[in-house]
């Protein structure tokens, strides 16, 4: 189950990245967030949210079980080139 | 009349990216400035994207905006998931921009500074782009397969075969020469060489934080590692002053090259939280930090290029590789122009990201732009070095000799006057010994870099930027060693892993050492070469890896030309078939050269046949008779490899051509494997993130 404090997140990983909000620094940060991955388990969060809520066969991941997955997944194939 | 005066802008970025051409081209003997090369190259991108790749996109791929993408229909908020366009090009352009496009054009300026900026102009807007382009179009109509599956499907198992045999060797040609280009940068350099080593340990740090200290908080490490690592080079000028200190760091070509294959070793079997990942996070935030600083110094302080348009080296004298300039200026721009390599990533990984098919032009053919615009910037600051000074960092010791002197009167003697004073006043002022001989192009890029940074921030700190610059260099090359490493070792478990069902198993032990240590002793040979050879090295690897660079490429282009043909475009396949002529020209001329050619600086055979000759005949120093017989086997091996390559392209051309002859006769041939069109849900309103 979603706990309050992940509320909070979500609602910040669901909010559009270039959509209307304030200002120009928000944006850009929400895209440096986006692009390095800082915002990964919000992101995961929400999809939790939308797909598998109350789902048993999934359990909800805590940030440090999710991290470790996205990163050794991220890291199959070919990533680098010349 | 609104028709035409939206015309009207496009009509003077026309006009106005003609005249930055004219002026690059018809200058002779005039200092130019580095801005009408940006000036020139903005204008015809700019044109290219608002209409090449707009009729690409609309009349030949026919992109439509209402079918879902693979990370639309596939979504499993893993590895497919549809991202905002602005953060998938993010992605797309990290994966694509290593050293290649700062490396090529620097060591093409030995031509002059007008072949080589032609190329990574035209050669982008009509090949590189296309390429990166079509092929992500055709991967996302493909459920994102890669480029190696896409052969197999489309043209027949020959193919499959070819792009995946191609994809390893380019990958050990890349390393090795990569692994060479840092050697020499940190040879008898201890600064250099601390600020590299402490790389290591710094990703480590990065890596714990984010994975135990604060799990998942990347920013806030990448953070700390990039202070870390500004922190490093200003450390390695104390590490450089201090005399029992500087002893561990002042190493041989030879040692460094062992510590780099004993890195890249442990680096493949290591998990890749505690190296790979963070030296990735810190490798692209320097990136992207340092080019746009970078462009920012070109574009406000517009230095003055010193190289003249065209050298007498057009002939084939060059010193820091032999060849005329057809076709060895494209073979050595490699992927600042058009890059097999791309194709890997718009196949495969980009796709599972893309949101809606209308991003494919801007991520595609718009990523590959700004690797082109790179490019200049290195060719820009190449350029920018006196001549003779460019020549005196970039020729071996093979060419002009181990001595200073020596070498100072035969550069000066081919019209580019250098001084030894002025070598070794410019070697004080960037904190090093020596700078000359410093192949591989790392070094005189770092050089013009400090120098245009330098002229900005002040002269004092001309040796900071150095370091800097060569930090720079070494971090995103050591990342493309270490990734490129483990992705061998993945393929060499997969391609056992047919023979042997328990060498496939990634995880096992044994197989994951012998994969790993036969990896690195593939790269670690030419490495190792590439290193006792007193030509740099650098003179044989490049063109060897340019030669299978436009041979992968060629291999993407051969399966979009078939692709097309088999959907019914014969009238388009001219798009992907005219930049795949071009290469299967160059590649092949270039190819047959280095095999056939008599000239002891072209040719394989003809100078291992030269230097078995002079050791029968006891001319050689006592030194290099040792090194000779390596030497020599070296030689006639590059020569068969060569001859692999071009046979493996062959190959693939003819199975393209066969696909091709039989659509056009109407006889079957195997069926497209576009997936069937499913629509999209993300509606036009739908916010996207």
């Amino acid at each position: 189950m979603i706990k309050k404090s992940d509320s909070k997140l979500l609602s910040l990983a669901t909010a559009p990245i270039l959509g209307q909000p304030p200002s120009f620094l928000k944006k850009a940060w929400r895209l440096l967030r986006r692009l390095s991955g800082d915002d990964a388990y919000e992101r995961y969060l929400a999809h939790y949210a939308a797909k598998h809520s109350g789902n048993d066969e999934h359990p909800l991941l805590s940030k440090a079980e999710f991290f470790k997955q996205w990163q050794d997944e991220k890291w199959q194939g070919i990533k680098r080139c010349c | 009349m609104t028709q035409f005066l939206k015309i009207i802008p496009w009509l003077l970025i026309a006009l106005l990216g003609a005249f930055a051409l004219s002026a690059i081209a018809l200058n002779r003997g005039e200092n130019i400035s580095a801005l009408w090369f940006i000036t020139a190259a903005l204008c015809v991108y700019a044109l290219a994207y608002r209409f090449y790749a707009a009729w690409l996109a609309a009349t030949v791929l026919v992109i439509d905006e209402t079918r879902a993408t693979p990370a639309e229909r596939l979504d499993n908020g893993r590895d497919f998931v549809p991202t905002h366009k602005w953060v998938v090009f993010g992605h797309h352009f990290a994966a694509i921009a290593g050293p290649g496009p700062l490396v090529g054009p620097t060591l093409a300026a030995q031509f002059g500074y007008l072949p080589g900026t032609l190329w990574i102009i035209l050669g982008a807007v009509i090949g590189g782009c296309v390429q990166d382009m079509v092929i992500l179009f055709l991967s996302t109509r493909r459920n994102a397969r890669s480029l190696g599956q896409m052969a197999r499907d489309e043209l027949g198992p020959l193919g499959g075969t070819a792009a995946l045999i191609g994809t390893f060797t380019i990958m050990i040609i890349l390393i090795a020469v990569l692994g060479l280009i840092v050697v020499n940068a940190m040879k008898h350099s201890p600064w250099a060489t601390f600020t590299v080593s402490a790389t290591i340990p710094i990703a480590m740090i990065v890596g714990f934080y984010m994975r135990y200290l604060r799990p998942g908080q990347v920013l806030e490490a990448s953070l700390i590692g990039v202070l870390l690592l500004l922190l490093s080079v200003v450390g390695g000028r104390y590490i450089d002053a201090d005399a029992s200190l500087r002893l561990i760091f002042d190493r041989e070509g030879l040692t460094l090259a062992w510590w780099v294959m004993a890195y890249g070793f442990a680096a493949a079997i290591l998990p890749v939280w505690l190296l790979l990942a963070p030296r990735d996070y810190l490798s692209t935030y320097m990136k992207a930090g340092t080019i746009t600083l970078l462009a920012i110094a070109i574009i406000t302080l517009q230095p003055t290029i010193k190289m003249p348009a065209i050298t007498p080296f057009i002939d084939g004298t060059g010193p820091i590789f032999g060849g005329k300039l057809f076709p060895f200026v494209f073979i050595t721009i490699a992927c600042g122009a058009i890059s097999g390599f791309h194709a890997l990533i718009a196949s495969g990984t980009t796709p599972k990201l893309l949101n809606n098919e209308r991003d494919i032009r801007m991520i595609g053919y718009g990523g590959m732009l700004l690797e082109s615009f790179v490019a200049i910037m290195a060719m820009i600051a190449a350029t920018v070095l006196e001549p003779g000074v460019f020549f005196a960092i970039n020729s071996g010791v093979g060419v002009v000799g181990a001595d200073a002197a020596m070498a100072v009167a035969k550069i000066s003697s081919w019209g580019y006057p250098v001084t030894l004073e002025h070598m070794q006043l410019l070697a004080k002022q960037m904190g090093e010994e020596t700078l000359f001989a410093r192949t591989g192009g790392a070094p005189s890029l770092a050089v013009g870099m400090a120098s245009i940074f330098g002229s900005a921030f002040g002269e004092s700190l001309l040796a900071l930027w150095y370091h800097f610059a060569i930090m720079f260099e070494a971090i995103f090359i050591l990342t493309t060693l270490d990734a490129g490493t483990r992705v061998g070792r993945f393929m060499l478990q997969d391609m056992l892993g047919n023979i042997w069902p328990k060498m496939g198993e990634t995880s096992w032990t044994p197989s994951v050492l012998f994969t790993s240590a036969l990896v690195v002793s593939g790269w670690g040979y030419f490495l190792y070469i590439g290193v006792i050879d007193p030509n740099g090295g650098v003179n044989i690897l490049w063109p060897l890896f340019g030669i299978a660079n436009q041979m992968l490429a060629a291999i993407a282009l051969c399966v979009g030309t078939g692709i097309l043909i088999k959907s019914g475009k014969q009238k388009y396949a001219w798009v992907t078939g005219l930049p795949l002529t071009w290469l299967i020209i160059i590649t092949s001329t270039a190819a047959y050269q280095k095999i056939a050619s008599t000239d002891i600086r072209i040719g394989f055979f003809a100078a291992a046949n030269d230097l078995s000759d002079k050791l029968a005949a006891g001319s050689l120093s006592l030194e290099k008779a040792e090194i000779a017989p390596q030497l020599i086997f070296n030689l006639q091996f590059d020569a068969w490899l060569t001859i692999f390559f071009i046979s493996l392209l062959w190959l693939i051309v003819f199975d393209m051509l066969r696909v091709a002859v039989r659509v056009l006769n109407g006889q079957a041939v195997l069926p497209l494997t576009e997936s069937p069109h499913s629509p999209s849900r993300l509606v036009e309103d739908w916010v996207r993130d």
